[in-house]
């Protein structure tokens, strides 16, 4: 047999070479999938998300719950200053905090964590940092529903969705249990009528006297366990007069703004709330907080429709135990194991 | 001298304010139920009307129309005093730093997350500090010039006007920032009998301490050299009418913020009403006072559904007031 | 000769350490009106502001009625002794009435106003200066001569023992001068005792009473003015040449004294 030629050899041996880089770089592109957000955008996110920053406090409980602990890299002022988050994920005190309670973003801290993904909060318009991450810096944003029950919901898939399939089956997971939780409540609440639902004021009173009406979570966590929102404005902390506040007359009032137990007493001390019924009737409560603030947008929403109807109702919900409730919960989605104590300070909105 | 029809109406006036106020507001009280309410109290009447109308006008209205008439007597008055001790027209209860220095301790009581009556008494608190350190800084061979008080007033307003951009700087944005900057801008919604308790003695206290030296302020407007050989102690008075204005200014700032333009502007009104002579000038800013501010704190909380802030109202009322003043005085004194 | 009012002794006074005057001793007799002429700058002023209590002596005591001066309070001292200050910037538009009442001041208790009575001293006073007219007018609309009488007016309804006035003249127009002297010449012959500053030496042979000519350096020379006033003491004084003169008056009443420098034009030889 005549011997390859030379130039035959080196054609062959360039061919080969070429070929094998092609693969070489088709395996160094990365894959990328698509995902729809709440604001309708189709977002392009990493098939492998690692690296993810959440400047929305109250998510951050949520990725903790759903196994994504790992993959945080940035995260917020607030959730950072989160006493129960600490307990539960302790590597968030060393974290890097790139946004602060106002919605700002210190840029450098925020690239240096190299996420590939933000989860943030969506409530119709976007945040103020928005255009330069996205635009300048191109680090996809996923925003997801901020201002419901149901949004909620939809919050708990999608950040399940951007983690991972496994993170995304704990997602069902929660929203399946939020649903059982939900439908426990409202087969007793569903049926109650419109007198025997307590006019329930939920308010924060630090420095400025605010409250929380329609169109919020609060109002759908108040009208699920069997209540009826005294505040008529529509909003979150909304800032009200103490005259509205004597003439909605609320029966019950939730105080849910830091620190609890201390702004609920300086209701109890303050003369103007006395001719309140709530006042009169001794039903000033302190909103329990975790993880995050069960009253917001948590994940523990789940067990504040729980709290909440057995606040209003008591009667009927004479054998719902929320302690044993709250250590369930815990020890499912966030594997830890809660000590009476522990729950105590939980219920009554008290560092660990 | 003293015609007791003006006497009457000087009392009757801020009274009749004060019942008005009991009626007006967002919520619906009539006249007559709040005559109902209020003699309910003492007499043993039917208790017909609803419970929540009883809260606001007795535990709402009242102790805030009552602490608005304090306080605008009581800073009327003060900025008499004041425009008389430094024989200028142009000065306000501001000018040794009390404003400035009680801002500041309620922007840390604030910071600090104390419930109302901490906030007030630490706000006082700093208030008493700030103008004794600018008394300090202008003593000059055991007597107190007025210039070096007006100087010392000023670095030691600006000192303490730092110290609270720094404390706003320091605050959370999310509930501390809006909270120090409501409260400056100054309001009366805060008011509880819990508050009247606190702010009151210090503001009667300081008003009828004014009122005892209102014929030596008539002297001490002479001029420091003439007051002394005319048997004043100008050195004494002037310390009495400050502390007395401090008290005043200090507990009005700690209950209420900062509500500018009523100890510049209703001295002025009581000399076109009465003359300048402070035997009849101190009463009678006492009574405008008190009727100007409480019918102001009226029209902050009814005119629209949030309140608008107390000190906004004043100055945008205050300053083209003082104005048209400036112009038709042309600059003198009548 | 009976006892002094005032008896002033090794009295002197510096602003740090410039010396104003010093070893000064004077008597001042009751129902005289002494007057202290001198050179601007030669401390008249500050001699009388120590004399009255309003500058305190940095040597030397200054009795009256043989309590020392630098003893009483400055309330007690407003009874004894009363300033009438040359320069004066008005303030409120006070009624006339108003500010002849402040000087009952010093007989008021700590809190108190003018009663019904300090009023009608007030008023009294005014009319002795024979300003009763403008009793309710504003003080602040007054000229400068009327405004000096209703001061004078409050130094009277101080009822002190003394009247100290410090150039009553100085910003003054010449009827108004002369208004002004003739009022002081009535209070002195109503016995008020007075001490009066001029740098108008004319003034001191309005009066009765002795005249003191302070020199530079702060020595003064006091006696009746005919003999302190000479055409070599006030030369000396001044240090210009002045001529004291002396001419019958045309109403018969007397001789007047007046002094009148010799001017000196320098061009004329």
């Amino acid at each position: 047999m005549r011997p390859v030629s030379k130039l035959r050899r080196c054609a062959i041996l360039a061919c080969s070479l070429c070929v094998a880089l092609a693969q070489g770089f088709a395996v160094a592109a990365p894959e990328t999938r698509q995902i729809t957000d709440a604001a309708g955008r189709h977002v392009t996110i990493p098939e492998n998300v690692t690296r993810v920053a959440d400047p929305w406090h109250a998510n951050n409980a949520m990725v903790l719950m759903l196994g994504g602990a790992a993959t945080l890299v940035a995260t917020s002022v607030q959730a950072k200053s989160q006493p129960w988050l600490r307990r539960l994920y302790p590597p968030i005190e060393a974290m890097p905090a790139a946004f602060n309670a106002a919605g700002e973003v210190n840029m450098e801290t925020l690239i240096g964590a190299r996420p590939d993904v933000i989860l943030m909060a969506y409530d119709g318009s976007l945040p103020k940092w928005f255009t330069a991450v996205d635009s300048a810096y191109q680090i996809p944003v996923v925003l997801m529903p901020n201002s419901s029950l149901d949004g909620l919901k939809t919050t708990a898939l999608l950040t399940g969705e951007v983690l991972g399939p496994k993170e995304l089956g704990v997602a069902r997971e929660f929203v399946r249990y939020f649903d059982d939780n939900i439908q426990r409540v409202m087969q007793v609440t569903g049926k109650l009528s419109p007198n025997s639902r307590p006019k329930v004021l939920h308010t924060s009173s630090a420095g400025i006297l605010t409250a929380d009406g329609r169109q919020t979570v609060i109002d759908d966590w108040i009208n699920i366990a069997g209540g009826v929102n005294a505040a008529t404005v529509a909003g979150n902390g909304r800032p009200v007069t103490m005259e509205q506040v004597a003439a909605w007359n609320p029966d019950v009032i939730i105080v849910g703004s830091a620190p609890n137990p201390q702004n609920r007493q300086a209701i109890l001390d303050d003369p103007r709330w006395r001719g309140i019924n709530a006042v009169k009737n001794g039903k000033v409560f302190v909103n329990p907080s975790g993880a995050y603030l069960w009253d917001r947008h948590s994940a523990e929403a789940a067990l504040q429709v729980l709290w909440a109807a057995k606040l209003l109702h008591p009667a009927e919900f004479a054998s719902l135990d929320v302690r044993k409730e709250t250590k369930l919960f815990y020890a499912r989605f966030f594997h830890y194991e809660l000590s009476d104590a522990e729950v105590a300070s939980i219920l009554n909105s008290t560092p660990p | 001298m003293i015609k007791l029809r003006n006497v009457a109406l000087m009392i009757l006036l801020p009274l009749a304010t004060l019942y008005a106020s009991l009626f007006l507001g967002r919520f619906a009280v009539s006249p007559g139920e709040v005559a109902h309410i209020l003699l309910g109290q003492f007499l043993p009447i039917p208790h017909d009307w609803p419970r929540s109308a009883e809260t606001i006008v007795l535990q709402i209205r009242l102790p805030r129309a009552i602490l608005a008439l304090f306080v605008g007597a009581g800073l009327a008055v003060s900025g008499a005093a004041y425009q008389g001790m430094f024989r200028n027209p142009l000065v306000s209860t501001d000018i040794l730093g009390v404003t400035a220095a009680s801002g500041f301790g309620a922007a840390v009581a604030l910071l600090l997350s104390q419930n109302a009556i901490a906030l007030q008494i630490i706000a006082f608190a700093f208030g008493l500090a700030g103008v004794g350190l600018t008394y300090l800084l202008a003593r000059v061979y055991r007597s107190t010039p007025v210039l070096m008080l007006v100087l010392s007033g000023v670095v030691v307003a600006a000192f303490f006007s730092a110290l609270l951009s720094g404390a706003k700087y320091v605050a959370d944005p999310e509930s501390k920032l809006p909270a120090i900057t409501y409260w400056l801008l100054g309001s009366l919604n805060a008011a509880s009998v819990n508050s009247l308790m606190v702010a009151l003695p210090p503001i009667i206290a300081g008003s009828v301490g004014l009122l005892c030296m209102r014929w030596k302020i008539n002297v001490l407007s002479m001029g420091d050299e003439e007051a002394r050989s005319l048997g004043v102690r100008t050195e004494w008075l002037k310390g009495g009418i400050i502390v007395c204005t401090t008290l005043i200014t200090a507990a009005a700032v700690s209950v209420c913020g900062i509500v500018g333009w009523v100890g510049l502007v209703i001295p002025h009104v009581g000399r076109m009403l009465v003359g300048p002579d402070h035997r009849a000038l101190l009463p009678a800013t006492l009574s405008i006072g008190a009727t100007y501010l409480l019918c102001i704190d009226d029209i902050a909380r009814t005119v629209s559904a949030s309140e608008i802030p107390l000190g906004v109202l004043t100055a945008m009322i205050g300053a083209p007031f003082f104005a048209v003043l400036l112009r038709k005085t042309r600059g003198a004194w009548q | 000769m009976s006892a002094p009012l005032i008896e002033i002794r090794g009295a002197g006074f510096s602003y740090g350490e410039q010396a104003v005057f010093g070893g000064v001793d004077l008597d001042v007799y009751s129902g005289e009106v002494l007057t202290i002429l001198g050179p601007n700058g030669c401390g008249k002023s500050t001699l009388l502001r120590c004399i009255g209590g309003a500058l305190a002596l940095k040597q030397g005591t200054v009795r009256f009625e043989n309590v020392d001066l630098s003893t009483l309070d400055v309330r007690a001292r407003a009874r004894k002794v009363a300033l009438l200050f040359q320069d004066h910037t008005p303030s409120f538009p006070y009624p006339v009435l108003n500010v002849v009442s402040m000087g009952r001041t010093p007989y008021l208790s700590a809190f108190g106003t003018p009663s019904a009575q300090d009023i009608a001293i007030a008023e009294e006073a005014l009319e002795q200066v024979g300003m009763s007219h403008l009793k309710q007018r504003p003080y602040t609309e007054l000229s400068g001569g009327e405004r000096q009488l209703v001061l004078l007016a409050r130094t009277l309804a101080q009822q002190p023992a003394v009247i100290l006035l410090d150039e009553p003249t100085a910003h003054l127009d010449f009827k108004n001068q002369v208004r002004s002297l003739q009022q002081i010449g009535a209070l002195a012959e109503r016995g008020v005792t007075m001490i009066m500053t001029t740098h108008d030496p004319n003034q001191a042979f309005l009066f009765p009473g002795r005249a003191a000519l302070m020199r530079p350096g702060g020595t003064l020379v006091v006696g009746p003015p005919a003999k302190v006033i000479t055409d070599e003491s006030l030369s000396a004084a001044y240090g210009i040449g002045v001529a004291v003169l002396s001419i019958e008056r045309r109403d018969g009443l007397g001789e007047l004294q007046f002094c009148t420098p010799w001017y000196n034009w320098p061009h004329k030889k």
